[in-house]
């Protein structure tokens, strides 16, 4: 019986394994009858460890081998001991131990270190369902046994503490050599109950370091067209953190006409049930100051005139300092847990900002009042959706083909010479919104009245954006139109006017573009806008919070 | 101190955008002032997908104090160790709002990608962090990042850490 000793200068004899005790001598005949495991067992210099008290007794597996024993509920002398021993072993048995350590990261990763590269880690461990047969610990059969295995559970802690990079994995089984399995779950049973995993150690492969950031996609070119570049050397950190103070004392702004003062009250009733122990003061113009109080909403209501009570008896400056001064003077030293201005319109923020509060709320549609630790974007359609007419004059472009009077550009009938752009312009900027453009061109009289066609294209921002290209056709009577949806800002639009290449055309005369900007019909009333900015302040300052920024 | 006696710090080092995470090397040393400083072990989670790459991350760390849970947990286990943890520290990802809702002290680190205040974590014990750069919110995805991700990369774990520990105890300065 060879018992597949790997070389023939094994160091592991038969001799060798018949003076083992029972036990030990079962397990390494099962071990050193696996190719895989015996070529490691035969590697030198090897290292075994033991648990001191392990009934497996204290003689080593290996002749060949030096013998750790370690306490494994003593971390310190378990890290010392391993950093004593030999280094670059070629061979390290790890037999009944690691069930009983509580570091097995730590553990494992010190023996697979003391590795050379192309060495065998052997871990020998009992079996869940051999040795134990229970579903979870405490174990029946030593209190020194702080976990169960199974291949599975093994290959986790392994892989949990060795980067997989570093390692292949060479054998991995489960011995039940002689086992017995009639014996009874309150006996010992007997024959091997083992998992036998055995590992090399591999040199780091060089794209190893490479893997934690090969999927975060950055690049170290500097200057983008659409992101600015961020300053490394300075970090700026911005830190948003709770804000735990209560909303005890709240004021609201409503100074605006008495239409608008009866839109609102939805609102107020809103923030009233939302905040139902607060006080609240109404700052609202004076002739709303009887209807506010009738409402029995406010703690408080004070009158401030800051429009006038009749805008249609005449336009009137107001001067924002000296209406934000005459506020302070009204409010006296208050302060309050929340401000909130409940004009749609933008222009009572100013008096907004001049109230002492830990936070102010109020409508922001154009992202001018950064201050506001409450900001809500509603579109208000009569400033936002308002339609325009832009006239573009031929002038505005330019051409090579067509021939230039003070208004218009001609081109004269026939195949065009100098290629197929005849005018490009005009490098405007354009509102957001829906367009019809309408591309004034007609047929020059006398011309032949066949209709054709022409071709376009419309980019923006540097010719990054194309925003519409195609076809339009040219008859008399009418000029043809094109719709434009520009679903942002645009800046440097370019509109070109094409002709497919040698085609014969009948002479015509470019007057340029006309735009209309198209009614926005997206709003929501009034009434309900406040109504909205009423139900964000409790979601919003039920979780309140505060920002800071910090270099 | 025995281990029954250390809170749990929860980790959640992973989002749905790799761009939205921290490199890992900052949480390895956030884990390492936890353990520090803090008498708490750290169990770090996600998915079994992702359990490989938690695997770098607590290799380093005693398993006596740093576990990784990834895939060893469903969502309502994940709930009750939200709702036993001292803190949760997170990315952009779900397990941040699941933590902020659930009210625990939760650490946001938050990338540029997205606008900290539409998509932060909302709750009463919530400190978001993130780097004040021109870029924000760029929403580039797994599009390249022209300044190589400095959202993250450059948002330093001592001083979300230190910042952090600060305001739970009440100093917001």
């Amino acid at each position: 019986m060879t018992l597949g000793l790997g070389k023939p200068s094994s160091p592991i004899s038969l001799s060798w394994l018949d003076a083992l005790p029972a036990g030990a001598r079962d397990l390494m005949t099962f071990m050193v009858a696996q190719p895989a495991v015996a070529q490691a067992l035969g590697g030198m210099p090897a290292l075994n460890i033991r648990a001191k008290g392990a009934p497996a007794g204290t003689a080593p597996l290996l002749p060949h081998a030096s013998l750790i024993a370690i306490d494994p509920d003593d971390p310190d002398r378990i890290r010392d001991a391993l950093h004593a021993a030999d280094a670059a072993c070629q061979c390290i048995l790890v037999h009944d131990v690691l069930q009983r350590i509580e570091d097995y990261r730590s553990f494992l990763a010190a023996c697979f270190h003391k590795l050379a590269v192309g060495g065998q880690l052997i871990v020998v461990v009992p079996h869940q369902f051999l040795l134990e047969r229970k579903l979870q610990v405490p174990s029946r059969v030593s209190p020194t046994h702080r976990r169960f295995y199974t291949p599975g559970s093994l290959l986790t802690e392994i892989e949990e503490a060795l980067d997989p990079s570093e390692f292949r994995l060479r054998f991995l089984a489960d011995n039940d050599l002689g086992y017995d399995y009639a014996t009874r779950l309150d006996r010992m049973p007997s024959g091997c109950h083992d998992i036998v995993l055995c590992l090399e150690r591999m040199a780091r492969p060089v794209w190893s370091d490479q893997l934690a950031n090969a999927e975060r996609h950055a690049t170290t070119s500097k200057g983008s067209m659409e992101l600015p570049p961020v300053d490394a050397a300075a970090p700026v950190y911005r830190v948003i953190m709770p804000d735990h103070g209560a909303i005890a004392r709240i004021l609201v702004l409503k100074v605006d006409h008495r239409g608008d003062f009866l839109m609102a009250t939805r609102a107020f009733r809103i923030l009233r049930a939302a905040f139902p122990a607060a006080s609240i003061t109404l700052v609202c113009g004076p002739w709303n100051r009887a209807e506010a109080e009738a409402l029995d909403i406010f703690d408080r209501v004070l009158g401030f005139e800051f429009f006038a009570e009749d805008a249609s008896a005449g336009v009137r400056s107001v001067d924002m300092d000296e209406a934000a001064a005459r506020l302070q003077a009204l409010l006296g030293d208050a302060s309050y847990d929340l401000a909130v201005d409940f004009r749609v319109y933008d222009d009572t923020r100013r008096l907004l900002r001049s109230v002492k509060a830990r936070h102010r709320a109020g409508f922001d549609p154009h992202d001018r009042f950064p201050w506001l630790s409450v900001r809500l974007n509603v579109p208000a359609a009569t400033q936002m959706g308002r339609p325009t007419h832009l006239l573009v004059p031929a002038s505005e472009f330019q051409t090579r083909e067509g021939e230039r009077t003070a208004a218009d550009i001609f081109f004269a009938r026939g195949r065009r010479k100098g290629g197929d752009h005849l005018a490009w312009g005009p490098y405007i900027s354009l509102r957001q919104g829906r367009y019809l453009v309408e591309l004034l061109i007609e047929l020059l009289p006398g011309a032949r009245g066949k209709p054709f066609e022409l071709l376009y294209d419309i980019v923006s921002d540097g010719a990054t954006k194309l925003l519409g290209r195609g076809r339009f056709v040219v008859a008399r009577g009418h000029h043809p139109q094109v719709a434009l949806e520009a679903d942002e800002d645009l800046a440097y639009l370019e509109w070109r006017i094409m002709a497919e290449r040698s085609k014969r055309l009948p002479g015509f005369r470019f007057a340029g573009l006309a735009f209309t900007r198209q009614v926005s019909s997206l709003a929501v009333h009034q009434s309900e806008a406040m109504a909205l900015l009423a139900h964000l302040l409790p979601i919003r300052l039920e979780a309140a919070f505060n920002t800071s920024e910090t270099a | 101190m025995t281990p029954q006696a250390l809170e749990t710090v929860v980790v959640a080092p992973f989002a749905n955008e790799r761009l939205r995470e921290w490199p890992i090397g900052h949480f390895q040393r956030y884990i390492e002032l936890v353990l520090r400083d803090e008498p708490a072990r750290v169990l770090v989670v996600g998915t079994r997908a992702q359990r490989v790459r938690a695997n770098a991350l607590v290799r380093d760390f005693p398993a006596t104090r740093v576990v990784n849970a990834c895939g060893t947990m469903g969502w309502d286990d994940v709930v009750t160790t939200i709702d036993s943890a001292a803190s949760v520290v997170t990315n952009n990802s779900g397990i941040g709002h699941l933590a902020a809702a659930r009210g625990r002290w939760t650490l946001c680190v938050f990338a540029a990608s997205h606008a900290w205040l539409e998509w932060m974590p909302r709750g009463p014990r919530v400190v978001v962090i993130t780097r004040a750069v021109p870029c924000a919110p760029c929403e580039i995805a797994d599009n390249p990042c022209p300044n190589a991700i400095a959202c993250m990369d450059g948002l330093a774990p001592d001083v979300a850490f230190e910042r952090f520990r600060r305001i739970r105890s009440g100093d917001h300065h």
